[in-house]
């Protein structure tokens, strides 16, 4: 996806986020107060209006270049790239889920392993050698040197 | 003058030299890794210093900053690729350098520059931050209201290549620091009936998961599209046997260093602009001074000075407005003030009244920073030039443990599951240009500048004619809505110059 196309996404992304906070995050998730001073909803309105308004700009305004037939910029967002950042955060979500069921140790070790993998590392050795040495580290370091528990 | 004496021996202890001169030398490697950078491993280090006392933990942390400008330079001068955006100008005459062979002096130009500049910025913020503070203290809630705005107008305007995207950068850091008690009525504002998020989402977690996994990310992306490199290249030759750096270098290159930090203390007192501007800024100052300007680009050595200097004074001058408003210049010292909350410690105009002795502390670190910066400076770039081949396979999974940790630590796993989230937000920002700068500036600002705002009008007390009896918070009010205006044209010509191709 174009840069100028990627941003009228976002743009419409954000307005979207913006009414959602305005009808209904806002009005069900804070308390109105209780009538003294300024309301708990005051300051959040202002934000989630703000962010409203100048999301309608920004769409107007790329929208506006695209009228007018600008170079649409190059391309920022493609298939293989957000597969890639899905990886990442699926790195992070099966490792954390691991460090809170089973342990820190495992889940550390997992997530180092993992994210070695996804950039490219596939020799074994270095794999599980840094990936245990590093975590096995940490965990000496804070669970039993510093006794700070770490799941 | 007690006070002043009892700072600097809280300053001038043994652990804290230790502390600083390992957060300068862990600074200078990971400034030196390109891509990584010393922000990085602040806000990484932030959780570890609940261990510390207030004046060992800032000193860590500044010792990393410090160390930051330097290292920055090393890639720029032996690879063309700087380690830290700020370090780009060094290398239109660093790389150049080394390829005369003359690597080692530039590193050395770099390295004295560098701390010359930000020991001279330091000395400006001892002077000046004190009196600023003491004007600033007689400032109310509506005019520091005002100077918030101001703050976020600039930095909206300035950090970035839109100010829309800036802007809503900004009411998004704002709109997330809400999220938690209401200070006065203490009402839940979108905590969902999670108890966890009573308290809001913790500095460390959205720093950590915005600045440094949030890079993280992309730098995963940005390898998989990179040709893969050679893990045995050697590392790149110093030219040890060329030139040595002396002192008639040091006495030549002298005025160029005092130009520059002139230069970027001036731009660090003022938010929003950066160490990256300084650089360019010093390097085209040192250049249209000079009766030799052709040399420049070419290898010449007041190139190298010149951006050093500028960028390493932005650092000191950073805490200005920190220390005597209680505003953070860059995203460096918006960190840094998280710091200082985690260890309860507020910074603004009444901190020089109430603390004097931390703050005086504070300076003392940061002259042991400039003496570590220098001392280690002279032992460690040779090492530098073998830390810049590890591959990036190795470090970037090892971060991502430690930065997990460090939220655990510090906080709970549910703030690590927050994480996610976050470095997710980190990635994107950074893909579609929404400066994350600015996003982190106003969730570090939204708590100070509701409660200005909600003082203000309880003493106001539904008289809008209360504005007019503050006439700084009025002018305040004016520059704002002047400088949006003005920024916003100068956005406008410059992209309307871009799509015309000028």
């Amino acid at each position: 996806m174009k840069t100028r196309n990627s941003e009228i996404l976002v743009g419409a992304l954000t307005v979207l986020l913006g009414v959602v906070c305005l009808t209904y995050l806002i009005p069900n998730y804070i308390s109105a107060g209780y009538g003294g001073g300024l309301s708990p909803r005051t300051f959040p309105y202002i934000c989630a209006w703000a962010i409203t308004v100048l999301s309608v700009c920004l769409v107007a305004n790329r929208l506006w270049a695209a009228s007018r037939g600008g170079d649409p910029g190059e391309i920022l967002v493609n298939g293989p790239m957000l597969l890639r950042v899905a990886a990442g955060a699926a790195a992070l979500v099966v490792s954390l889920a691991l460090i809170q069921y089973v342990s820190y140790l495992v889940g550390g070790t997992v997530m180092v392993a993992l994210y070695m993998l996804l950039m490219g590392e596939r020799r074994p050795l270095p794999l599980i050698g840094i990936s245990v040495v590093w975590s096995g580290f940490l965990w000496v370091l804070f669970e039993k040197i510093l006794e700070t528990p770490l799941s | 003058m007690h006070e002043l004496i009892q700072g600097l021996g809280d300053a001038f202890t043994l652990t804290n030299f230790v502390l600083i001169a390992a957060g300068v030398f862990v600074g200078q490697i990971f400034a030196a890794a390109p891509g990584v950078g010393a922000l990085t491993v602040i806000i990484i280090a932030i959780p570890y210093t609940y261990y510390l006392g207030p004046v060992s933990a800032l000193g860590l942390l500044v010792g990393m900053n410090k160390g930051g400008t330097i290292g920055g330079a090393v890639s720029a001068i032996l690879m063309n690729t700087p380690g830290t955006p700020e370090a780009t100008a060094t290398t239109f005459d660093g790389y150049p350098m080394t390829r005369k062979g003359q690597a080692f002096r530039a590193l050395r130009t770099a390295h004295l520059s560098s701390v010359t500049g930000d020991t001279l910025s330091d000395l400006v913020l001892f002077l000046v931050a004190a009196p600023l503070s003491a004007v600033a203290l007689k400032m109310g809630p509506p005019e520091m209201a005002g100077v918030i705005l101001v703050a976020l107008v600039v930095i909206a305007g300035l950090v970035g290549d839109s100010m829309i995207k800036g802007l809503i950068a900004a009411f998004l850091g704002v709109f997330l620091s809400l999220v938690g008690l209401d200070p006065n009525t203490a009402g839940a504002r979108l905590t969902f009936g999670v108890p966890e998020l009573m308290d809001g989402f913790s500095i460390t977690a959205v720093g950590i998961g915005i600045l440094a996994l949030g890079e993280i990310l992309r730098q995963m992306v940005m390898a998989s599209r990179a040709p893969a490199g050679d893990d045995n290249e050697p590392p790149p030759d110093l030219g040890r046997d060329g030139p040595r750096f002396g002192f008639a270098d040091y006495v030549h290159i002298f005025p160029t260093i005092l130009r520059s930090t002139a230069i970027g203390t001036a731009i660090g007192a003022i938010p929003g602009i950066g160490s990256s501007a300084a650089g360019f800024l010093g390097y085209a100052a040192a250049k249209r001074a000079s009766k030799t300007p052709e040399k420049f680009g070419t290898g010449e050595i007041r190139g190298v000075a010149a951006s050093e200097a500028a960028n390493s004074s932005v650092v000191g001058a950073n805490f200005i407005p920190l220390l005597s408003l209680g505003i953070p210049g860059n995203v460096a010292a918006a960190i840094i003030l998280g710091a200082f909350i985690i260890h309860g410690v507020t910074p603004g105009p009444r901190l020089f009244a109430e603390q004097p002795r931390l703050i005086y502390g504070l300076f003392g670190a940061m002259l042991i920073g400039d003496i570590c910066n220098l001392v280690i400076g002279f032992f460690s770039m040779g090492l530098f030039a073998k830390v810049i081949r590890i591959p990036m396979k190795y470090i970037l999974p090892c971060i991502v443990l430690l930065c997990v940790t460090g939220v655990i630590v510090s906080d709970s796993l549910f703030a690590a599951w927050l994480l996610i989230g976050m470095a997710m937000l980190g990635f994107f920002m950074r893909l579609l240009g929404f400066s994350f700068v600015t996003f982190i500036i106003g969730f570090v600002l939204g708590p100070m500048f509701e409660l200005a705002l909600r003082q203000s009008i309880i003493m106001a007390d539904g008289r809008p004619e209360f504005l007019l009896q503050r006439p700084i918070a009025c002018g305040f009010l004016v520059v704002a809505v002047f400088l949006l205006i003005a920024l916003l044209r100068g956005h406008r010509r410059s992209s309307a110059q871009a799509a015309s191709g000028i």
